[in-house]
């Protein structure tokens, strides 16, 4: 991006960079959100050098002016870097007097008091809760920073800064590390000439990812991809895969089971394994590589292929959160997981440098950069952000509509070109596939067909999007079956998980558990294939030190109490049971954890009643199955559509007793003697967090039950024309020959 | 006043439990149930008087939760079963 571009953005929507003046702390962070990205776009405008020496100065200026503000930006990206970069000797030396307390709570003569105030400072910036606020008194430039209610500190900018630049641990082998100390001597001596380029990804890159109030990552999120929701795609695994490929196999012949009759078959189930695993696990990145505009998206050099900005936001904000993002030569690569060095990451991409800053410096991102969610939502599209509550979105036209509403000063065609460069439509046909005939359908105002208009932008044929309601029907088929098959992979996981438990006697092993529950936190919000079963004799001395490393971080984690806060009763009542009532919020995963690790539990309330009474005010007879009890056979089981949530409900309410169940008869089976790393069963030290723990399992079951129904309801609606229409083409690949 | 397995039960506040697994144990009839809205509210109650009386107790209730068979449910409901 250039210089000139960014500076009109500016001034259209009236920013200013002074810093020091602001409302609030959102104001604030928007500011600083403003001059960080202002930074990096001049860095990499002056590598380009593209400026002449009359707009340099001008611009020295303003991050002269601010140098203060952006050097505490640069100091906290060190921190968020890696947390060892501390060196506590020198902390402990430090003079923290230049420090208010303003709540009185820290002794800041000590180690401990010096800690707890520096990660509270990063929390502040890196956390929506935080809030900072910059300030000019008398001259000095100072800033007050709030996180949670008992933290609340104001000092001079300079004395942070010089705290921060005093305990740094360089480490030599640190490249990220170096090159943000470079960026910080530069910055000191308005020397940003010699400011790297890889820097100033860098600085970005911590930017768009940092738990900031409103931050980039959220809005571009909620704003830009109102339609797609991240979570909702898989990549699969590059280094796991070919180990639970054999898996999905058996898995898919035994969900359909399959026989093989002839050698002629068994040639044909496996092209049509092939078609399954081509298609459907790649299926979504695919079928945009193959049908729209990827000149928007990330390149991945390990798979390969395009991948879609949500995916890739969450690989990002992965790597930043608990991941690790490194550099070779002219490439930037993004873990997952773990920061050790001899990490086993299960997911990470490959991205060219180039590829990452066009992306950066895309619309996507200048567009983030002055929507507000808020802004957003009240103004162009009413409550149309979230998939779920959207119904109204499930129709190409108002689609359209919300994006002409949105860019009013552009015309019909102008609009259509933006979403498609965007890649809108086919987020939105991903998301809703069952709009594809409209889709193919749709006429401009003009009477225009609109696929003619996109067809036009790349000199392609319109004949060439027709295809899309062949594999668009196709596809779902295939994604439906492939939901089946991950959800018995998932039942089939908790078996496993449930067997270990139990032979827990025979393995004895910390790090089988360890491995085993430690994937299952990880992996339960989806069904993912990517989980490593390794049995602990196999695992190698540098696997077993990332697993207990891994454990301890996330115990460490618990002790520090550093978890995200949150309001309801109800979690308020969990976290005083887990003797947490200091925090607000909660993540499930970490209370269920921290309950395991035999984190001190708050003593029950002796005055809980025993027992409760309820009133019956009615009792629902189940329409067709009050006949049903459970020694019934299957063919029993005829279900109305309208029955089935209930018994989605059932099934998954009792698969989480099931797995509860083990674990606690295994943590009896020890006789009282509980390991920490067993401590599963210790969460249901109440009523409460028994459930917990159930809900835990089972949430995740009926959610991703609903959404194969979802799809079992689009495919109803038009699988019959299929099977009529498209017959011959089954045949070819064989399918028809299969026998189920 | 019979209650069986996916029966819908309303309470008098109007919230509504999904009967999820039964179970006799101490000459009782124990039913596992589930907040037809509230998917974090899973209750274990019997019956008495016409009154369902729900376990508060949570070594109580571990100890039944344990007995429920849950198997039987997951056996007998085949996801195949309603997604065909």
């Amino acid at each position: 991006m250039l210089m000139d571009d960014l500076i009109k953005i500016f001034k259209r929507n009236d920013v200013d960079f002074d810093i020091f003046k602001n409302i609030d702390s959102d104001d604030c962070k928007d500011k600083y959100n403003n001059l960080i990205y202002f930074f990096s776009v001049y860095i990499m405008n002056l590598k380009s050098k593209k400026l002449d020496r009359r707009e340099m100065k001008a611009y020295d200026d303003i991050l002269n002016y601010n140098k203060d503000a952006l050097l505490m930006y640069l100091n906290l990206c060190l921190d968020i870097l890696d947390n060892q970069v501390v060196d506590n000797s020198a902390l402990e030396k430090e003079d923290f007097s230049g420090i208010t307390d303003l709540n009185g709570n820290f002794d800041l003569t000590t180690l401990d008091g010096k800690k707890i105030v520096l990660k509270q400072i990063r929390n502040a910036f890196a956390h929506k809760s935080g809030k900072i606020f910059f300030f000019e008194d008398s001259g000095v430039k100072k800033v007050r920073i709030d996180n949670k209610k008992w933290f609340s500190i104001q000092c001079n900018i300079s004395d942070i800064n010089r705290i921060f630049k005093n305990i740094v641990l360089v480490n030599n082998e640190n490249n990220l590390q170096k090159l943000l100390l470079e960026t910080i001597n530069c910055v000191e001596k308005g020397n940003y000439q010699m400011i790297s380029e890889d820097a100033a990804i860098l600085v970005l890159l911590n930017l768009l990812m940092c738990y900031n109030k409103e931050s980039i990552f959220d809005r571009f999120m909620l704003t830009q991809t109102s339609f797609i929701d991240a979570s909702k795609f898989e990549i699969e695994s590059t280094e796991y895969w070919s180990c639970s490929e054999s898996r999905m196999r058996q898995l898919f012949f035994d969900v359909f089971n399959i026989h093989f009759h002839s050698n002629k078959d068994k040639e044909l189930y496996e092209k049509e394994w092939k078609s399954i695993v081509d298609i459907d696990c790649n299926s979504i990145v695919h079928s945009i590589n193959y049908t729209y505009n990827t000149s928007n998206m990330p390149y991945d050099i390990f798979s390969n292929r395009h991948i879609p900005i949500p995916i890739f936001m969450n690989i990002l904000r992965n790597a930043n959160c608990h991941g690790r993002i490194i550099m070779q030569g002219d490439y930037f690569i993004f873990y997952d997981q773990e920061k050790r060095k001899n990490s086993n990451p299960n997911l990470y991409m490959k991205i060219n440098k180039n590829d990452l800053l066009n992306f950066i410096f895309s619309d996507y991102f200048t567009e983030s950069l002055f929507t507000t969610i808020d802004d957003h939502q009240n103004e162009y599209s009413m409550g149309l952000y979230l998939l779920e509550q959207a119904e109204s979105a499930n129709n190409l036209a108002s689609y359209i509509d919300t994006y002409i509403c949105r860019l009013p000063n552009l015309t019909e065609f102008e609009v259509i070109r933006y979403m498609y460069d965007n890649n809108k439509f086919s987020s939105y046909l991903i998301e809703y596939p069952g709009q594809t005939e409209h889709f193919l359908n749709y006429k401009l105002k003009d009477g225009t067909k609109l696929i003619t208009l996109l067809a036009s932008f790349e000199e392609r044929s319109e004949n060439e999007f027709n295809y899309l309601n062949i594999n668009g029907k196709k596809n779902n088929l295939l994604k439906n079956k492939w939901m089946k098959i991950g959800l018995n992979f998932y039942y089939e996981y908790i078996t496993d998980f449930i067997e270990v438990l139990k032979g827990r006697k025979k393995y004895k092993s910390y790090y089988e558990f360890f491995n085993l529950y430690y994937a299952f936190l990880r992996n339960l919000k989806t069904i993912n294939s990517n989980i490593k079963f390794t049995k602990i004799d196999e695992l190698s001395e540098e696997e077993k030190q990332i697993i207990q490393s891994g454990s301890e971080e996330l115990r460490d984690e618990f002790i520090d109490n550093d978890v995200l806060l949150g309001k309801s009763n109800y979690r308020s009542q969990l976290l005083l049971e887990v003797g947490m009532q200091q925090s607000q919020e909660s993540e499930l995963d970490k209370i269920i954890f921290v309950c395991s690790l035999n984190k001190k539990n708050v003593k029950q309330d002796d005055t809980e009643p025993k027992e409760k009474r309820h009133t019956i005010k009615n009792i629902e007879k189940h329409s067709t199955l009050s006949h049903v009890y459970v020694d019934s056979s299957k063919a029993n089981l005829k279900i109305s559509s309208e029955d089935k949530i209930r018994i989605l409900k059932i099934f998954a309410v009792n698969l989480g007793i099931r797995l509860f169940n083990a674990a606690w008869m295994s943590v009896n089976a020890k006789e009282g003697l509980i390991p920490p790393e067993l401590g599963i069963a210790i969460y249901s030290t109440s009523v409460l967090i028994c459930n917990f723990a159930i809900f835990k399992t089972w949430s995740n079951l009926v959610n991703k039950l609903k959404e194969i129904r979802k799809y079992e309801e689009i495919i109803n609606d038009y699988s019959e024309q299929v099977e009529g229409e498209y017959g011959d083409e089954n045949r070819i690949n064989g399918s028809n020959n299969i026998r189920r | 006043m019979k209650i069986e397995l996916m029966d819908r039960i309303t309470l008098e506040d109007d919230t509504k439990y999904i009967v999820a697994n039964t179970l006799e144990y101490n000459n009782k009839i124990y039913y596992l149930l589930v907040n037809d809205e509230d998917d974090t509210d899973i209750m274990i109650a019997y019956l008495k008087n016409m009154e369902l009386l729900s376990i508060e107790d949570v070594d109580e209730y571990k100890k039944i939760l344990l007995k429920f068979n849950t198997d039987k449910i997951l056996k007998n409901m085949d996801i195949n079963d309603f997604l065909n």
